[in-house]
């Protein structure tokens, strides 16, 4: 002890003379990275990053990099998303997802993990993108500039870590057995048998589960074989629990989808549950209790060291439902009680069918889900390919009915006063005069409010009242599965072209990316923006739609991202675009105006979208122009800028007659618009174009 | 746009310290040709204008021996610090081989070679084949035209004096292939040295298979070629101590360094077409040493170091920079190193003497990152109490402390705790000399049985699976041997 003490005194002695300090590091304040940060989840503005294509912020972790593969590792890092909050910011953004944070397997056939969803060690940081101080550091400085920081997890499954030994030789190997069959080329036709072939790393599905054999026959199932080469890390999972091979549903990789019609629901659903997701994804045994409460303790563990506010959970249509009410619940409840209330949870089903989305959020479910049926409905359908507006609507008219069947609602209403009660102590208003009070006041009001649920110490609104998962819906453009909007929506641009039209079909895109980009920040739910969308990017489908954002320059003048920008302003200073109700007052049957189509007339007040967004001190009119400009049009006749259909009948507002309006999109315009005495308004816009009018001051 | 002028500054410094360097250096020279010039410089040489004939030398410095830690196995050492105790280190040959190749009127020409064999003996692993390397080869001519002045030229290191219980240069000691040329007095020394290096790393040296201009196939050309320049200085002035004092002296020396890293491309993995800019750099040293020795004995002396060095220049010439900055350059790197160490005995038959050893640094990697693991403040002490009995029988204990404080959190565990050793040994050993036993007499045969103690943070330096990651005490049992004798050379 002398020793020691003498030793350090000495040292701290000599290090005086330098005027450096003994004292520890400083460290990331988690107590304040700890607590809430989200007053109302409608009101934030996310923006997706795949970190290692968002900026390097240091070099020292560019491990395996290649800048010319596009599936290599590139060399992003949660030091680059520090050192570009400033640009975050001045966008507007107002939350980050990041992509998963955990160590992966370094590579797989070629492919690198720079997207994170191969998990090797739920509990441990993926280098390449830093270490937990840095992570810790990234989440800081988000925190101290407002920007909430929402993670990207994977439940389903594990990294491909093992192999199944279906020839029982210790080793992984393509298996063939048999010649192929009379008629296949063997030489002995009498004795030719089947040919058997199998991955050992990938091998396909079996409800069985995979199946060992050799030439004498199956063999039982396949023994599972964990892996060590340490040199790409491919290695077996930590936590060590995670190595009992029980915990993996080990019956091979889901082949439904490739002839999906003739399959059953139920045995699609069978392969999407308990298969290996593509790529040899070993897919975990969420059915069991101690896989789910294992599960649990690694994603609780980020919330604690790293102080996230919110999760992305990917790949729900792979779990069952029962296994989000087990983790769901279990995540709110540790968020909660670390401080982090309004933790939220939204998942990934790559579905447009409403109820299959929906059917995650029932109970105590995730509470809320990507919106795919927009994606499909409203992005591609409507802003891509320009189909009648009208589609939209119906997507919103469907999810209401859906919402509003007297089981549901009275299920919703039921388990709400329940949960409202059951608080007593927090003197829950809607429980202020007891509980079928409650049920009747609920059954009564806007409905949609409390459908489908809200989640015990789920998310909430800014007075603490809960918020249903239809109101917390997650839109988007596109995201990192999906091509770029602007791939889908350019006009496909052809080799013999000129330069000079293949400029005009590029503008197009960007026009038409506008256009969506004015409906995806005004309209209900909670938008999430790609990074790079501001940017112009188009990749294709993955891995092309993962550029590298700092080949823009980070630019911050740009059309796109001022305009952009604009959106995301008006969002924050309106109110019911964030948390109005949503009523269409203009939509049309017909398809909008393509500038490629020719054979396509222009039709009057087609490809318009009208829709207001108010709340009880505030009505906001939004209208948008989905048409492309009519190149072949005179300029006397430019039938496609005034929102009125083919009778000459403008739209009817809920602004009284008379009613002067001005466009908050274009704030250098002087221009009013008054409502005319029939209730009507009709209003002048550009193709591609929108408005956000508010009332005249 | 603040980059590029950060760039620029940068380099204009650079321009303008290279330029005193140079200044400095040609001051330097100027003097010398001076005090060469002067009748009295070397009036207490004896200069042996006789002609001589040559002759060749041979000496040689060596440490072998074998070890067990309590399994049976190889006994290991445990570091946290950047430079650490010594006394469990691996095996190591040099071998010098010289040639006096000219006495004469005109100067002393040596011709000097050393061959080093590293830790792999066959006795041992039975691997016919040894890890050498050819660390010395140059010509040394001193006295040239009966004057101070020396030169040398080839491979070989320059070295000042060392905390030899760390085996530890802390202020001076450069490996080039380079021309120095010093003067070598009674009371001032000093050098300039202009040397290269291109290590056999990625960064600095690049083949590429590229399609033969003449003949089929490829032919491996050499893309990337970059020499890394070293430019560095020495002054040092050395004073006695009393007037009846033949061995007794003080001095202080003056030492700097340049480093300088042209730019290059290197040529992508699988492409012999797609380069990318490897940007220049360079570094700095400069540093301060005062000693004094001879005091109530022959082998007393006392050094005190303190150096700064920047950029490149911190990560020595043999390695390469661990951490760049954005623009990957390794300039806003920077080390602090203060060292203390010396040796006293206390009587004068040198029953017992003390060796000690000690220094500080922090070190600061050219990263963005502020608080990072990488970033230092670290330091270690060692001493080792050594009694002579029977001229010959000469029993030491040692002990020492590591102490490394991280500027940032563990990257798994985040525990900002200092990572420490304290290591303690007990030495029986034979030591035989010629002359009256020292602490640095040779050879010399030991024991050693050590045990170190590590702390949660030290041992949380070695990866999870290490075996050596497992135990808070470690034991060590070894027997070594260590000779040095007729090294040729200066410095």
């Amino acid at each position: 002890m002398f020793v020691q003490s003498s030793m350090r005194f000495l040292l701290c002695s000599l290090s005086m003379l330098l005027l450096l300090q003994c004292s520890p590091p400083s460290q990331v304040n988690m107590s304040f990275n700890r607590r809430t940060f989200v007053k109302d989840w409608r009101d934030e503005v996310i923006y997706q990053i795949v970190v290692d294509r968002f900026a390097d912020g240091d070099p020292n972790n560019n491990f395996n990099v290649d800048l010319r593969k596009e599936a290599a590792y590139h060399g992003g890092d949660w030091q680059g998303i520090i050192d570009k909050l400033g640009y975050l910011d001045d966008l507007g953004v107002t939350a980050l997802w990041i992509s998963p944070v955990v160590r992966n397997v370094e590579e797989d056939a070629g492919f690198a993990s720079y997207h994170g969803y191969w998990t090797q060690s739920f509990i441990d940081t993926n280098l390449h993108f830093g270490d937990l101080a840095a992570l810790q550091r990234m989440v800081d400085a988000c925190h101290q500039r407002g920007i909430k920081v929402i993670l990207d997890v994977v439940t389903n499954h594990i990294g491909q870590l093992f192999y199944y030994d279906i020839n029982r030789n210790g080793q992984p190997d393509i298996v063939f057995f048999g010649g192929g069959g009379p008629g296949s080329g063997s030489q002995n036709s009498d004795q030719a048998s089947d040919l058997r072939r199998a991955s050992e790393w990938d091998p396909e599905y079996d409800s069985r589960g995979v199946q060992a054999f050799t030439a004498l026959g199956e063999n039982g199932l396949a023994p599972v074989e964990w892996v060590e080469m340490p040199e790409i890390n491919r290695t077996p999972p930590e936590p060590v629990g995670f190595q009992n091979p029980n915990w993996y549903n080990r019956k091979g990789r889901v082949t439904v989808w490739e002839n999906e019609a003739q399959a059953s629901f139920e045995y699609r659903r069978e392969q999407e549950i308990k298969g290996d997701f593509p790529g040899g994804l070993k897919d975990l045994a969420t059915h069991r209790s101690d896989v789910r409460q294992a599960l649990t303790e690694v994603f609780a563990y980020w919330i604690q060291e790293a102080g996230f506010d919110g999760f992305r959970i990917d790949t729900l249509k792979h779990q069952e439902a029962g296994f989000f009410d087990v983790f769901s619940s279990n995540i709110r409840k540790f968020a909660h009680d670390m401080g982090k209330n309004n933790f939220l949870m939204f998942g990934e089903a790559f579905d447009g069918n409403d109820e299959l989305l929906g059917s995650y959020t029932h109970g105590e479910g995730v509470d809320s889900v990507f919106y795919f049926s927009a994606y499909y409905r409203v992005f591609m359908n409507v802003f891509a390919q320009g189909g009648p507006t009208t589609g939209i609507k119906a997507l919103f008219e469907e999810r209401r009915a859906k919402l509003s069947e007297p089981s549901i609602v009275s299920e919703t209403v039921d388990r709400v006063c329940k949960l409202a009660c059951a608080k007593a102590s927090e003197s829950d208003p809607r429980c202020a005069t007891g509980f079928n009070a409650c049920v009747e006041t609920l059954t009564n009001e806007g409905l949609e409010r409390y459908s489908m649920g809200t989640k015990y110490l789920g998310p909430t609104n800014a007075e603490g009242l809960p918020l249903s998962p239809s109101q917390l819906l997650i839109n988007f453009l596109d995201n990192h599965d999906v091509p770029r909007f602007l791939y889908s929506a350019t006009p496909a641009l052809n080799a013999d072209e000129s330069n000079q039209a293949h400029e005009q079909k590029i503008a197009i895109g960007h026009q038409r990316l506008r256009s969506a980009l004015a409906y995806l920040l005004t309209i209900d739910g909670i938008p999430c923006i790609y990074y790079g969308t501001e940017q112009n990017f188009s990749g294709g489908p993955d891995p092309s739609n993962r550029e590298d954002m700092w080949r823009s320059g980070f630019s911050q003048q740009g059309e796109t991202y001022l305009y952009m920008k604009q959106l995301i302003k008006l969002r924050k200073e309106l109110p019911a675009l964030r948390r109005g109700t949503v009523n269409f007052v203009w939509t049309s049957d017909e398809q909008a105006h393509r500038q490629s189509s020719v054979a396509h007339p222009p039709v009057q007040g087609a490809g318009l979208l009208a829709f207001e967004r108010s709340t009880a001190e505030q009505t906001v009119l939004v209208v948008i122009n989905s048409n492309d400009p009519d190149l072949t049009a005179s300029e006397q006749a430019p039938r496609l800028d005034v929102s009125v259909n083919n009778e000459g009948q403008g739209m009817k507002v809920s602004f009284p007659p008379n009613t002067k309006l001005k466009d908050l999109l274009d704030p250098s315009s002087t221009q009013e618009f008054t409502v005319n005495a029939s209730g009507e308004l009709i209003v002048s816009l550009p193709p591609r174009s929108a408005r956000v009018l508010v009332l005249a001051e | 746009m603040q980059d590029i002028l950060t760039f620029y500054v940068r380099r204009l410094l650079s321009r303008i310290f290279y330029f005193f360097l140079c200044l400095l250096s040609w001051n330097f020279v100027v003097q010398a040709f001076l005090i060469a010039s002067s009748p009295r410089a070397f009036a207490d040489q004896s200069l042996n204008t006789s002609k001589s004939k040559p002759k060749f030398f041979f000496g040689s410095y060596g440490r072998v021996g074998f070890s067990s830690n309590p399994q049976g196995g190889e006994g290991y050492r445990h570091q946290v610090t950047a430079y650490a105790p010594r006394l469990i280190e691996d095996n190591y040959l040099e071998l010098d081989l010289g040639y006096h190749a000219y006495r004469g009127k005109h100067a002393q020409v040596d011709v000097i070679t050393t061959l080093s064999a590293f830790d792999q003996f066959f006795h041992y692993n039975g691997q016919a084949d040894a890890q050498i390397a050819i660390r010395r080869a140059y010509v040394e001519a001193k006295r040239i035209g009966g004057s101070s002045l020396w030169a040398s030229l080839g491979s070989r290191w320059l070295r000042g004096n060392d905390i030899y219980l760390m085996n530890f240069w802390p202020l001076d000691d450069l490996n080039t292939m380079g021309l120095t040329l010093g003067h070598q007095g009674q009371q001032h020394d000093f050098w300039v040295h202009a040397g290269v290096s291109r290590l056999n790393h990625r960064s600095q040296t690049q083949y590429v298979n590229v399609p033969s201009a003449t003949n089929f196939g490829a032919e491996s050309v050499l893309m990337l070629n970059r020499q890394r320049l070293i430019l560095a200085s020495l002054y040092e002035r050395r004073y006695k101590i009393g007037s009846q004092s033949k061995t007794a002296g003080w001095k202080w020396k003056l030492y700097s360094e340049y480093h300088a890293l042209p730019s290059g491309k290197e040529t992508l993995e699988g492409s012999f077409t797609e380069q990318r800019t490897l940007p220049d750099d360079a570094g700095l040293v400069a540093g301060i040493q005062l000693g004094v020795w001879g005091l109530a004995h022959q082998a007393n002396h006392l050094n005190l170091w303190a150096r700064y060095a920047k950029g490149l220049a911190i990560y020595d010439e043999l390695g390469t920079p661990q951490a760049m900055a954005n623009d990957r350059r390794s300039w806003s790197a920077q080390e602090w190193r203060l060292a203390l160490a010396g040796n006293w005995q206390i009587d004068r038959k040198g029953l017992l003497s003390l060796q000690w050893g000690s220094y500080i640094r922090h070190y600061q990697d050219a990263d963005a990152i502020k608080v990072d693991y990488d970033d230092r403040l670290e330091g270690s002490a060692v001493i080792r109490p050594q009694l002579n009995l029977k001229g010959f029988f000469t029993p030491a204990v040692e002990a020492s402390a590591q102490w490394s404080q991280a500027q940032g959190s563990h990257p798994v565990d985040l525990s900002t705790k200092a990572a420490q050793i304290y290591q303690f040994a007990f030495i029986p050993a034979l030591s035989f000399s010629r002359a009256q036993i020292n602490a640095y007499s040779r050879p010399q045969l030991r024991l050693i049985y050590a045990v170190s103690l590590l702390n949660d943070a030290a041992l949380a330096r070695y990866a999870q699976a290490d075996p050596r990651a497992q135990h808070t005490v470690s034991h060590y049992l070894g027997a070594r041997a260590e000779w040095w004798f007729g090294r040729g050379g200066g410095y």
